[in-house]
């Protein structure tokens, strides 16, 4: 079946430094993706790898079945991108973007572009180096979405700017999805709008693939626990511990299960997907996240 | 893609327009300026070895020396400025303002962008400087009735051609150091280095010069139409002498540059029976070796633009 | 453009720790049970909800589908999807009177000298106790 996005063994090198390494991941169709991680983690790298503007130093990677660096003429229509700092030619109006976008692309839907701009009060005759950054953004979003594309592939599109412009280009986004039922992978390092808007994440962090997984299946598998903290151990044999903080007789745990808990000393709770993220994202780094509780000793991992 | 390169080069367009039109306007009125001077006072009709045409061409020379430099100086940096400001920039600028972050992704293929742009831009570029060229002969052609050589830079194939090269070059230069200034600076050391390397250290022997012996009154060669290479004196035997050694057989004008000083240094040469040898290119050459150095520069012009290709379509970031 | 106002309009709270495809339907049912939503009012179709809201189509679709698997709404193909049974019963005549002895007992507590905070943990421990009083029975 074909995948929106599949990673084989994906790998990029510059010099000796791995940009990005054994990335091994397969997006389905019709998922709104987000893709997380510090910075640095490889985020704009494994998008640029899928765009075809860069070469895998090892691995492969394909977008809609076909590999993007071979075969781009044939992929680069049926797929969105904004990169980060959306960028346009300052010195054009959005009316000279519009056409160039006509002009470069096959099936470009000009009164798509121009009733999204005008629904967004965004003026054409305006040259895009004086729109805010916000406008800037929605006219980047209306450029990739009047290709009429299959996905969009967006590079940190709502970093920098303020939330009501925030707010408005997801709304711009959600509606687009909504309307063509497009696929969308967007790299984000902002956790908070993950679970309205994503119902897939990725997790990129010391730019290895941690979490590929629907959204639904990773509240389902993680949980939090509270219980004694000389229990601890016997719930490290069966799950895995993502992040414990203990005080002196209590410990609370963030786990991915392998099977139930048993163990009725153990209250077991939801675990929000921000605690989830955060937990991945702390592992490799060797930074163990903590909220300060009063008699909290912190253990690292 | 030819609408996208328009739009994005409209200024750079406008500029050189200007440029050209102020250019092409200066060349038009002293063109007529000499071409009616050089009817009226006769000097059209006058044919050397008469010696009122030695007088005649002495004038205009005096005359129109002052413009025809500025002119030179200005059409010889014409190739240079396309280079740095069409050339340099044109994959430079869309890598170091990240904007091929946009133009790469959208449906367009690499090699197209590349192509494209560079057909339209050097090819434009290509059409004005052969105007141009033309343009230029026929404003030299009084001049070249009397100094052919000294135009050569300016008309012909080789204007076109080096702004080919010019243009390559920028382009190349952009594509290996990825931000415009730098790849302006290498443009200019690359181009200078190279127009005046062929220009005074290969031009000259592209084929081998004629030699022409004389009187030491009357050195150089037979036709001012001639471009002289160089000028020496020959020994009786026929050998060339250098400056010390003349000087220590006829030591006449040492520390002493009277006229009557110079009398006696040249009767001394006579009766050394010293003679002048010069070696020259005759006019007939002109063309061929307007072709040569053409080619040369039409070669490396290739050599430039194929790898740059390869880079942008491959490699680059 | 829909000219006419929606019969519910929807709203995310982010901080509330509960799911936004619950926060949805947790929103129907409460609208259904005070009465705002009635047979046959239409909801709001998916691309107006995701459009205001910024939410994943996903979630407004998983939401209307849990509310149609309890009988609740029904969607019909090409016109969207429609209130099919309402959750105030008979109850609702008398949420008028209720509402009334509940301002009175407010404006008791408030004399007495309760704060907000106060009034708020009292109501929620007595309800708490009378509901447990209730399963016991």
């Amino acid at each position: 079946m074909i995948q929106a996005l599949e990673a084989t063994d994906l790998g990029k090198r510059y010099g000796k430094e791995w940009a990005l390494r054994d990335c091994t991941l397969k997006l389905p169709i019709g998922r709104v993706a987000g893709l997380v991680g510090p910075n640095g983690a490889g985020k704009t790298t494994l998008l640029h790898l899928a765009m075809g503007l860069l070469e895998p130093s090892t691995g492969s990677v394909q977008v809609l079945g076909i590999s993007p660096r071979q075969n781009s003429s044939s992929i680069l229509p049926r797929i969105g991108f904004v990169a980060q700092d959306r960028p346009l030619y300052r010195t054009f109006s959005v009316k000279d973007m519009l056409t160039l976008g006509q002009k470069l692309n096959p099936h470009w839907d000009m009164a798509l572009a121009q009733e999204r701009l005008a629904n967004l009060s965004i003026p054409l005759n305006r040259t895009t180096g004086k729109l805010s950054g916000g406008q800037q953004a929605q006219v980047a979003l209306v450029m990739a979405l009047a290709k009429r594309p299959e996905m969009l592939i967006l590079d940190e599109p709502i970093a920098n700017l303020d939330p009501l412009a925030r707010y408005e280009f997801q709304q711009t986004l959600m509606d687009a999805v909504a309307q063509d039922g497009l696929t969308v992978l967007f790299s984000s390092h902002l956790i908070a709008d993950l679970d309205r808007i994503c119902d897939y994440l990725i997790i990129l962090s010391a730019s290895r693939v941690q979490v590929a997984s629907d959204i639904d299946s990773l509240l389902r598998t993680h949980k939090r626990l509270i219980g004694p903290r000389e229990r601890q151990a016997s719930i490290a044999r069966t799950h895995t511990v993502l992040r414990e903080q203990s005080s002196e007789r209590q410990s609370n745990l963030l786990i991915r299960v392998n099977g139930p808990v048993l163990d009725p000393a153990w209250e077991v709770q939801e675990a929000s997907l921000e605690d989830i993220v955060l937990a991945y994202l702390a592992l490799q780094t060797g930074v163990t996240f903590s909220v300060q509780h009063k008699d909290t000793q912190e253990v690292p991992l | 893609m030819i609408w996208v390169t328009w739009r994005q080069h409209r200024l750079e367009a406008l500029i050189a327009a200007i440029i050209l039109a102020t250019l092409i306007l200066i060349l038009l009125i002293t063109g007529v300026d000499m071409l009616s001077t050089y009817q009226s006072t006769g000097l059209a009709s006058c044919v050397t070895p008469q010696p009122t045409c030695g007088e005649l061409e002495g004038n205009f020379i005096n005359q129109f020396s002052g413009s025809v430099s500025l002119l030179s100086i200005a059409l010889s940096c014409l190739p240079l400025l396309a280079g740095m400001f069409i050339g340099a920039p044109l994959v430079a600028r869309e890598l170091e303002q990240r904007t091929y972050r946009l133009v790469w992704t959208q449906s367009i293929t690499r090699v197209r962008w590349f192509g494209t742009k560079l057909i339209l831009l050097i090819g434009i570029s290509l059409l004005a400087f052969i105007a141009l060229a033309i343009l230029t002969s026929w404003w030299s052609s009084p001049w070249n009735a009397v100094i052919p050589w000294s135009t050569y830079d300016i008309r012909g194939i080789v204007l076109p051609a080096y702004a080919l090269f010019a243009l390559a070059l920028g382009v190349a230069a952009g594509v290996l150091v990825r931000k415009s200034v730098p790849a302006i600076g290498i443009t200019i050391v690359v181009f200078l280095l190279l127009r005046l390397a062929i220009a005074f250290l290969l031009r000259p022997y592209f084929l081998p010069p004629l030699s022409y012996t004389g009187s030491v009154d009357n050195p150089g060669p037979p036709s001012p139409t001639d471009w002289t290479i160089h000028v020496g004196t020959s020994d009786r035997y026929g050998h060339e002498l250098s400056d010390s050694q003349i000087g220590q057989i006829c030591p006449q004008l040492k520390g002493n540059g009277s006229a009557s000083a110079f009398l006696a240094f040249r009767n001394c040469e006579h009766a050394q029976g010293f003679h002048s040898l010069s070696f020259y290119q005759p006019i007939d050459r002109f063309w061929l070796f307007q072709s040569l150095e053409a080619a040369i520069f039409l070669l490396l012009a290739i050599a430039l633009l194929a790898p740059a290709i390869w880079l942008v379509s491959k490699k680059i970031t | 453009m829909d000219t006419e106002k929606p019969a519910i309009e929807f709203y995310l709270d982010q901080r509330s720790g509960v799911s936004p495809y619950m926060q949805l339907v947790q929103q129907v049912k409460h609208a259904l049970r005070l009465g705002y939503l009635k047979e046959g009012d239409q909801l709001p179709t998916m691309r107006m909800v995701v459009s205001k809201l910024a939410i994943n189509p996903n979630t407004v679709f998983k939401a209307y589908r849990e509310l149609e698997y309890e009988g609740l709404v029904e969607s019909r193909p090409g016109q969207g999807t429609f209130v099919r049974k309402t959750l105030a019963d008979a109850s609702l005549a008398s949420h008028g009177e209720l509402r009334q002895s509940l301002i009175k007992w407010l404006q008791e507590a408030e004399a007495a000298g309760l704060g907000e905070e106060s009034i708020a943990a009292l109501f929620a421990s007595t309800f708490q106790q009378f509901h447990k009083r209730e399963e016991i029975a």
